[in-house]
């Protein structure tokens, strides 16, 4: 037996050792109406806590009609025993026969940002149809209050989801659609809060009730058993985060208009019988747009930046988005303004210098950092509520991640980032600031990448080395597109060269139209992807030879690249 | 043991640092892994068969299809089967050769399917993909770690499915969930999300690698046709109550009675209505096929064998054909490009004289020959040449 066969084998029964069996106390409430609009059920869950007794939240109860759980294959109905003012918790009671596996409960006060949690419930219906609850592992990304004046959440067509508001537990493990009133439990399996749909504007993600106070709402006895952090690398990560926090500023960038305005996408046209089918789809994912914008882009986002000097302020240019030039620093001393002194479009950064010295740890950036793909990673952002910080974890996805032309190249994590945590700190296992993500949207209107697991950060050695100019008020931009000067149009056999530009590289080197373009640089081409991805790596000036077929001659000739539209 | 001892105590110290066992399985996961067009697959045999999603494919020319490794290597491949029920597609991975493209003899960076009993909630996952097509450009796939959060499971048409809560996006479709130490678990290929925008939201549907185990050989050996999925027989019909899966409705000539409440179908628990019918339509159709239906019958636990039937595929037949009477027979008018009439070798001008018995003098005799073919089945055709020789041909019947 091979080492490395043997190494794969012992990480294979660690990683055995570390899943978490389902537990059978976590139940369906199904949906009264049954399969929901979308093809799935929109019901909820409830937790065993004891026998015959079963806790949830009003926001997982139907909206009409009895309350029905489904256990295994089974179902019955239950009764409402008490529900709670406060947090919306609902205790029920049911035939105690039907699950003799109550969930172990735990302590709730004591938990803090990084312990592992799971998340387990009937999302998207899965416990009704399979009977089997759907696990999610993450952490505690963060801990505060969801203010009462937030927008209530909505999910499609616009439904609300949460009107819950008060304290939570938020997680970057999965919460959606039939998580709700299901468990959040701590990495042995303990109960330490309900899941709820309420979210953070600013940062989506999900979130949990915790247990204390739904035991305090409806007076049941306060559990004495203590939570777990969790195994893995999760809560090195987070004793690592405690250390880089507070040079990660919350700020408040003050956004006039443009897709900082919630009011920028227009209100659709209402769906009605009068409608066509083939229109109803579409219309439907406009008001699916229209609601995630609605909840996404706020012309006052607290957003997340990194201190890199007294009075210097580094996070990501995506926040610019509205037209914002100048913002608040909160501080625990007071607000402290400040603006922006320049942009670095090819790596999405923004420097903000603050009116005073903010009398924040600067931010120790290690440009020495070697990053591959796999490596541990987290984020670290800062959210507005009782000044906390925020952590979410992933791998490195990517190192050399292109999203233009130049020598600038991004690299990508599938941490959850949001509009809370961009422009904050990405750190590595031993607590090294090695980035700062940046660039999640919006493109084209759309925020694509917001807790999409597709996360492009900039590392610590580019920041490093795009820091002196922007010191200086010295912008970048980004690099202009290079190419061949000629347009060029797919057929079965290949490229045909349908245009060449006046004044291209292409012209001068007496591309013509009707060539077929074979290879570039001795790499076959049969896509305008395949030349994109060739070019891509190149710069104005670079020469490259192309190797094309006119009529029956194979020929092979150079092309300077230079910019178009030049 | 001695060996397995020294490798614990090196899995543990790489453990403790962490990074190096961590580049360690995202080498070894990239490697299988391939660009599918804006899509992706992964490398199942070092032979090169690779699996990706039929709807990868599905709206691209078979006839130009390539993929592209992350060292950036592209190749040519072939369509060697589909299933556009269940979602997968085997391609072959070819080079170029003095007579045109041949099947590459590798080896290739491969995987191996996971065991059905590897399948446990709980465990860690890894998705690689090409998220929102990024890759597309730089040759860089994206890996994305969480856990697997369900064993098989029944979602809509993925009847043997997994869910992963590690990031899955758009352009992740045909590429692989992996486990701890590479094998390969599902095929990615659907996620669900609470607004409505396309992106991950934690819940990544992967058809299940057994059901990649029972297809893959079946689809290898298409021809570039299809493998047909089974289906629970005509006229039974199931329904839930507070103890489960009742039968309501039943043929007459089946081992299934109203009133038998359906326990577990092929090993799997049969939880609701949807989930038995799904687990019937996970298998591949042959003639014959039945399933294992475990079931009680007043007070008696039973076990039959259900005869099962072959599903539809949906869509449009499309034989690529255009034709009209001619003195002798139907003459070809038209050949779709890209069509299995093309690739068979027919060409305008051809004349059409036969389908098996069905002789071809008027139009409405062509379309009898079609009547009850349905995509994937074939049309035999016997056509004249300019020899006045008779040339006898197959075209597959494939989805529009």
């Amino acid at each position: 037996m091979s080492l490395r066969v043997a190494i794969l084998i012992c990480l294979c029964l660690a990683s055995a050792l570390a899943a978490l069996e389902p537990p059978e106390g976590v139940v369906a409430i199904p949906s009264a109406e049954g399969p929901g609009q979308y093809g799935f059920s929109c019901g909820g869950a409830a937790v065993v806590i004891a026998p015959g007794q079963a806790l949830t939240l009003v926001e997982a109860l139907p909206e009409r009609g009895p309350v029905i759980l489904q256990i295994g294959d089974r179902r019955t109905t239950a009764t409402e025993i008490a529900r709670g003012t406060r947090t919306g918790a609902v205790l029920l009671s049911f035939p105690a026969e039907l699950c003799s596996r109550p969930v172990p409960l735990a302590a709730s006060q004591a938990i803090d940002v990084g312990m592992v949690v799971w998340t387990v419930g009937n999302s998207y219906g899965i416990l009704e149809q399979d009977g089997v609850a759907a696990l999610s592992r993450g952490i505690i990304s963060g801990r505060y209050h969801l203010p009462n004046d937030s927008a209530p959440v909505r999910g499609r067509g616009g439904r609300i989801l949460s009107e819950y508001r008060g304290e939570v537990f938020e997680t970057d493990a999965a919460v959606n659609d039939g998580n709700q009133g299901g468990a959040l439990l701590d990495d042995e399996g303990n109960l330490i809060g309900l899941v709820s749909l309420g979210q953070a504007r600013e940062r989506r993600l999900g979130t949990a009730i915790p247990l204390h106070l739904i035991c305090a709402d409806l007076g049941l006895p306060q559990a004495t058993r203590q939570p777990q952090r969790g195994t893995g690398v999760e809560p090195l990560l987070a004793e690592r985060a405690a250390g880089v926090a507070p040079s990660v500023a919350l700020v408040y960038l003050e956004r006039t208009a443009g897709l900082g305005n919630p009011e920028a996408m227009p209100r659709p046209a209402p769906i009605t019988e009068e409608i066509p089918p083939y229109q109803r789809e579409r219309l439907q994912q406009d008001w699916d747009r229209y609601y995630h914008q609605q909840q996404v882009f706020f012309t006052d986002q607290p957003v997340s930046a990194l201190v890199v000097g007294d009075d210097l302020l580094l996070t990501s240019a995506s926040h610019l988005h509205g037209g914002a030039v100048r913002g608040r620093v909160l501080t625990e001393r007071g607000s402290v303004d400040c603006q922006v002194i320049a942009t670095h479009t090819p790596l999405d950064l923004v420097l903000l210098r603050s009116a005073e010295p903010l009398g924040l740890p600067v931010a120790d950036l290690d440009p020495a950092t070697d990053l591959a793909c796999g490596d541990a990673i987290a984020i670290v952002g800062r959210h507005r509520s009782q000044g906390g910080h925020t952590l979410t974890t992933g791998v490195v996805s990517t190192t050399e991640r292109r999203h233009g032309q130049g020598e600038f190249v991004l690299n990508q994590t599938d941490a959850m980032a949001n509009y809370g945590n961009l422009g904050g700190a990405i750190i590595d296992r031993r607590g090294r600031i090695i980035g700062m993500p940046v660039l999640l949207g919006p493109l084209g209107n759309r925020p694509w990448f917001i807790n999409s697991g597709v996360a492009p950060f900039a590392d610590a050695a580019s920041i490093a080395k795009a820091l002196p100019a922007l010191e200086q008020g010295k912008s970048v931009e980004a690099p202009r597109i290079i190419g061949l000067g000629v347009s060029l149009e797919e057929d079965r056999q290949g490229l045909v060269v349908r245009s060449v530009s006046a004044g291209s590289g292409a012209k001068e080197a007496g591309i013509a139209v009707g060539d077929r373009i074979i290879a570039i640089d001795d790499q076959p081409v049969k896509v305008v992807m395949d030349v994109t991805r060739l070019l891509v790596r190149h710069h104005a000036g670079d020469t490259v030879a192309v190797r094309l077929q006119r009529g029956e001659e194979d020929l092979r000739i150079d092309v300077p690249l230079r910019v178009l539209g030049d | 043991m001695r060996t397995l001892l020294i490798a614990g105590i090196a899995a543990l110290a790489l453990a403790a640092e962490g990074t190096a066992e961590d580049r360690l399985v995202a080498a070894r996961l990239l490697a299988a892994y391939t660009f599918v067009h804006s899509g992706s697959g992964v490398v199942v045999d070092p032979s090169g068969l690779v699996v990706t999603n039929h709807h990868v494919i599905q709206h691209e020319d078979r006839h130009r299809l390539e993929v592209r490794f992350a060292n950036g290597r592209s190749y040519p491949v072939r369509l060697l089967g589909t299933d556009p029920v269940g979602d997968i597609a085997v391609l072959r991975i070819q080079r170029e050769s003095a007579a045109g493209l041949e099947d590459h003899p590798g080896p290739f960076p491969s995987v191996d399917l996971a065991p059905a009993d590897a399948i446990r909630p709980g465990i860690p996952v890894y998705a690689v993909g090409n998220p929102f097509g990024l890759g597309d450009v730089d040759s860089h796939p994206t890996l994305s770690r969480g856990v697997l959060s369900t064993g098989r499971i029944v979602r809509d048409d993925y009847t043997d499915a997994i869910q992963v809560d590690a990031p899955v996006n758009p352009g992740n479709s045909g590429g692989p969930s992996f486990d701890a130490v590479g094998r390969l678990l599902g095929i990615n290929g659907q996620i669900r999300t609470t607004t409505g925008m396309r992106i991950n939201s934690g819940v990544g549907l992967a058809i299940a690698s057994p059901q990649l185990a029972a297809f893959i050989p079946r689809l290898a050996a298409a021809e570039g046709g299809y493998v047909h999925h089974s289906q629970v027989p005509k006229g039974l019909d199931l329904d839930r109550d507070d103890d489960g899966v009742l039968v309501t409705a039943a043929p007459a000539d089946g081992p299934l009675a109203v009133g038998d409440r359906i326990l577990r179908i092929n090993g799997r628990p049969a939880v609701s209505p949807t989930t038995a019918i799904g687990i019937c339509a996970s298998l591949p159709w042959k003639p014959g096929l039945t399933v294992p239906v475990d079931l009680r019958r007043g007070d008696a636990d039973l076990a039959v064998d259900l005869p099962l039937g072959r599903t539809t595929i949906p869509g449009q037949v499309w034989h690529g054909l255009t034709v009209s009477q001619a003195k002798d027979g139907l003459r070809v008018d038209r050949v779709d490009p890209g069509s299995s009439a093309e690739a068979a070798g027919i060409r305008p001008g051809d004349i059409l004289v036969r389908s098996g018995d069905q002789v071809l003098e008027r139009r409405v005799h062509f379309l009898k020959a079609l009547m009850g073919l349905e995509i994937g089945d074939h049309l035999p055709l016997t056509l004249r040449q300019d020899d006045g020789s008779a040339r006898d041909l197959r075209i597959l019947l494939r989805q529009q």
